[in-house]
């Protein structure tokens, strides 16, 4: 049947990734370059077919063609029609293909841009797509199959999609994750091309640059919409549990981060090449380490759990492709070495040093606390628990001095500054940020850590401030420019600068959010017959009752909450369980009330016979501003992307 | 490279070192089988430990006045009696792996779990992972 | 009916996928050499003299630092014009040309590096 073809596709895919790589190695060894163009033709056919491929798994999907085994596994009938699509990510298997596929647009895309074409770099990029999608499509054609025949094909209805899923987070969360896992590829490849043909000077760089950025955002959004789905939808509170899970994306973004700071370096001062190179390489394996984490089964606290081959494949393919790369790094170890040096303690480049330290510091802080377990069940014999204090102790104060250089390193110019500019342009931010701290300590904060990270945004956010303003000043002194004209141009001729300071404001305004919330949340969980109510902060929630009522085919209890503030009625709050046909266990749905200042977050946790319910109330203060300070830091990286006449040639700097 | 920077880079590295080294021992606890726990109760007194087993169906009690769950798990044929101050978890039933983390009361025989977190075991249909997402549990009042 | 789509949506993708395999190995290119990508040593120059400006204005560095830096920077930016002008490839930098160009900055530097400077930033303003 249909699905068929899809099976049939993604095989052609393997045999022609085959063909590609053979293709692209002889060719180069013989200087062949009808091989060569032939095996970019493998990529376009690729590109092809793995779109077809994917097209018909979504196209069972939508028809609820229960003759394929991940249809029936992950929808039923009476799914809507979006979760029916996203069920397409639901499995591992089809987040496979879902990687698989992006891979194979991106490799397209790349391969035959313009920018590249008749670059002799383009082959070895070619190349090292090609192996990543010789694994890929062997692993779905072989192991984790998509199109995986039903046992049963007569069955005339699915599993259903666990109702946890069933959430835009869900839609968006593994998307945005895998395209910015997959965008990782595109550096990489090129990294390792610029080491086979020992061009290690910025030349790689400049090429992925606007990749690097954009893989970047995705990443950062992935792991935003993640945070934002276990907010709203798993009910006990919180958006990160340093779970696993979430440690495996949030690693890559720390390196991948770092990675982008860095290769300002090396573009302007011809340094830290070494560097560059294992931060990407490191970035992209963690990519790969964190869907091998996710989907392998290794880090399940239960040793029942059934391990299919995919683990084992992955860990196969991550070394090989790390071994190869660390082969090429070594072999050009000379050449990366030449070039500048840091020539002062007090320029730039030294702050982005610091920043890099401190990003890669916080990775490996991570790695050790989730590697933790495995590593002691395998040495010792019993498995090590990290828990959630762990994680805290250790990266509050790294990721705090981390914005605290943020603020420090704008105030510096390249290769060269002085500790009396440096002290000029210091003094009144840090002093504004004590001020602020002041005032949050009279308004009656006064724990430690909050005070102190109030005073470091604040300090960063002035800082950020004040370059866009002096830098208006220096625009219309340069060019006689009204300020207007001058503010604008600012931004759109130096739009990376500009536009990274504006994902800095982002991302001050998202720590802002995560100190007030972890530090301040309040939370009551009580027991209440119809009448009662619950107190917390200034905040009374009297329960009224509980009703139910039939939502589609869904069956949907809910607790009618009314709600008080300072005296005053705010509103009603009905926070639910749902119940779905498909499904043995309700789904918990949370009761929000967001403002700028907190969120009142209220969850139905059960209720008795006699009507009476327990209800969790949690106020977790400034929680908004996380997601906000993610759209400013989207704003900013669109605009640092944004194509442009200007800012595309780099300063350098000579020693 | 410049003498200064090695330093600074090295003082940024050391102290990252120092806090991992300073966190770990506080934060972690042992995983013990709830065979350890009933043979040897005392050794394990105040010690904060991680436990897993299956959950007993018929044990299951929820007490919401006082939002208590008590409920026994299963693992290896030793079975033991738990307590969690919170709530029940939407998918708990018998058979579910609970995975707990806390303290074994020897005294009164109890577990008093501070941490809950709940699995689906593979036997449903052979779901993975990602089809059913941990419930994460936490005992109100476990601030730090 | 569905197997007959599977049958020709195969066959089509095998002949569309063969197609670009195969054409390249038929098609014979008599200039097809490597491009030199283009390594825009003249406008780095005096991006980096924009940018020492921009940071002394902005007050990131001394008085100092910024004649020291921007006397360096633009000798180089004097080569570079130099080169242009006079076509050749390469001029040898030994001590009795950098005095000489040193004594002809004195002299017209100022005049001929504000003069491109300007242009740049006008030409920005133009559009």
């Amino acid at each position: 049947m249909i699905s068929q073809l899809g099976y049939i596709a993604i095989l052609i895919s393997l045999a022609l990734a085959i063909y590609g790589v053979g293709a692209f190695i002889y060719g180069l060894r013989n200087d062949d370059y009808k091989l060569i163009n032939s095996a970019k033709g493998a990529i376009k056919s690729i590109a092809l077919l793995s779109t077809v491929a994917a097209g018909v798994l979504l196209y069972v999907l939508i028809t609820s063609d229960f003759r394929v085994l991940s249809v029936y596994k992950y929808t039923s009938t009476d799914l809507p029609l979006l979760y029916k699509m996203s069920a397409f990510w639901a499995g591992n298997a089809g987040s496979l293909m879902l990687w698989g596929w992006v891979l194979s647009l991106f490799a397209f895309i790349v391969v035959y841009s313009r920018k590249l074409k008749n670059n002799n770099l383009l082959p070895y990029v070619g190349l090292i797509f090609l192996l990543n999608q010789v694994f890929f499509f062997f692993v779905l054609c072989f192991a984790a199959n998509p199109f995986e025949l039903n046992p049963d094909p007569t069955v005339t209805e699915g599993s259903g999609l666990n109702p946890m899923l069933q959430h835009p987070g869900m839609i968006f969360h593994p998307l945005t994750l895998y395209i910015g896992y997959v965008g990782f590829v595109v550096p990489f490849a090129f990294a390792m091309a610029a080491l086979i043909t020992k061009q290690v000077d910025d030349f790689w760089i400049k090429m992925t640059r606007k990749w690097t950025v954009f893989a970047w955002l995705f990443l950062t959004l992935g792991n935003l919409y993640g945070g934002q789905w276990a907010y709203v939808e798993l009910g006990w509170g919180g958006y990160w549990a340093w779970d696993p899970v979430e440690n495996a994306s949030f690693m890559p973004w720390l390196t991948a981060t770092a990675f982008l700071h860095s290769i300002m370096i090396q573009e302007r001062k011809n340094m830290l090449k070494i560097w560059n190179m294992i931060l990407i390489v490191v970035t992209y394996g963690l990519t790969l380490f964190g869907t091998f984490l996710v989907r392998s089964g290794i880090l399940t606290s239960v040793h029942a759990f059934a391990d299919s081959n995919i683990g084992s494949y992955f860990l196969v393919f991550m070394m090989f492709m790390m071994l190869m790369a660390i082969y090429f790094i070594i072999n050009n170890i000379k050449l990366l070495q030449e070039g500048g040096q840091f020539k002062s303690l007090l320029s730039k480049e030294s702050s982005f040093l610091a920043n890099n330290l401190l990003l890669v510091g916080s990775c490996f802080a991570i790695l050790w606390g989730t590697m933790f377990p495995v590593v002691s069940e395998a040495i010792q014999g019993t498995r090590v628990t990290v828990g959630i204090p762990f994680f805290n102790k250790v990266n509050g104060p790294i990721l705090l001095a981390m914005i605290f250089v943020m603020g420090v390193c704008p105030l510096i110019a390249w290769q060269k500054s002085t500790l009396k500019n440096l002290r000029d342009n210091f003094l009144i931010p840090i002093l504004i940020g004590a001020v602020v701290a002041a005032v949050l300590f009279a308004y009656g904060i006064k724990n430690g850590w909050a005070l102190l990270s109030a005073m470091i945004i604040a300090f960063v956010f002035v800082v950020h401030i004040v370059e866009f303003v002096r830098g208006t000043r220096a625009r219309m002194k340069m060019t006689n420019e009204n300020v207007f004209i001058a503010f604008y141009h600012l931004i759109t001729r130096n739009r990376r600068r500009y536009g990274g300071y504006i994902i800095h404001i982002g991302i001050i305004l998202m720590a802002m959010g995560i100190v007030a919330s972890s530090i301040y949340d309040a939370e009551e969980l009580k027991t209440i017959k119809i009448g009662e109510s619950i107190i917390i902060k200034d905040y009374v929630l009297t329960y009224e009752g509980l009703q139910q009522v039939r939502e589609g085919v869904n069956d949907v209890v809910y607790a009618d909450i009314s709600v008080e503030k300072d005296g005053q009625y705010l509103m009603q709050i009905q926070p639910e369980k749902i119940f779905y046909p498909t499904w043995n266990q309700p789904r918990t749905e949370v009761a929000l009330h967001s403002t700028l200042s907190e969120d009142l977050y209220v969850v139905l946790s059960g209720w008795e016979k006699d009507g009476s319910a327990t209800i969790r109330v949690k106020v977790n203060p400034l929680v908004t501003w996380i997601w906000y300070g993610g759209y400013i830091l989207v704003l900013g990286t669109v605009i640092a992307l944004w194509p442009g006449r200007y800012g595309n040639y780099v300063p350098k700097y000579r020693n | 490279m410049n003498r200064k920077v090695l330093i600074g880079s090295l003082i940024i590295v050391g102290a990252i070192f120092a806090l991992l080294l300073f966190a770990t021992p506080g934060a972690t606890g042992v995983e013990v089988s709830v065979g350890d726990i009933i043979s040897s109760p005392q050794k394990y007194d105040n010690k904060f430990i991680m436990v897993t087993g299956n959950v007993i169906g018929d044990s299951i009690y929820w007490d919401a006045d006082n939002t208590k769950l008590n409920f026994a798990i299963d693992n290896e044929g030793f079975s033991m009696n738990v307590t969690h101050k919170g709530t029940r978890p939407d998918n708990f039933d018998d058979g579910v792996i609970a995975i707990l983390e806390g303290n074994y009361d020897s005294e009164n025989q109890i577990f008093v779990a501070d941490r809950l977190k709940t699995r689906c075991p593979s036997k449903y249909e052979g779901e993975e992972i990602n089809n059913h997402p941990d419930e994460i549990e936490m005992s109100i009042n476990l601030q730090q | 009916m569905e197997l007959s789509v599977v049958l020709i949506g195969s066959g089509v993708l095998l002949m569309v996928t063969f197609y670009w395999i195969v054409k390249p190995l038929r098609t014979h290119e008599d200039n097809y050499k490597y491009d030199d990508e283009e390594r825009d040593e003249k406008e780095a120059i005096f991006s980096t003299l924009n940018e020492i400006e921009f940071d002394y204005q902005t007050k990131k560095i001394s008085d100092e630092d910024y004649q020291e830096l921007k006397h360096g920077y633009q000798v180089e930016a004097m080569l570079v014009l130099k080169k242009e002008e006079l076509e050749i490839d390469n001029i040898e930098v030994n001590e009795e040309l950098e005095e000489e160009l040193e004594k002809e900055i004195e002299r017209e530097l100022e005049m001929e590096v504000q003069k491109e400077l300007g242009k740049r930033r006008k030409v920005k303003d133009e559009k």
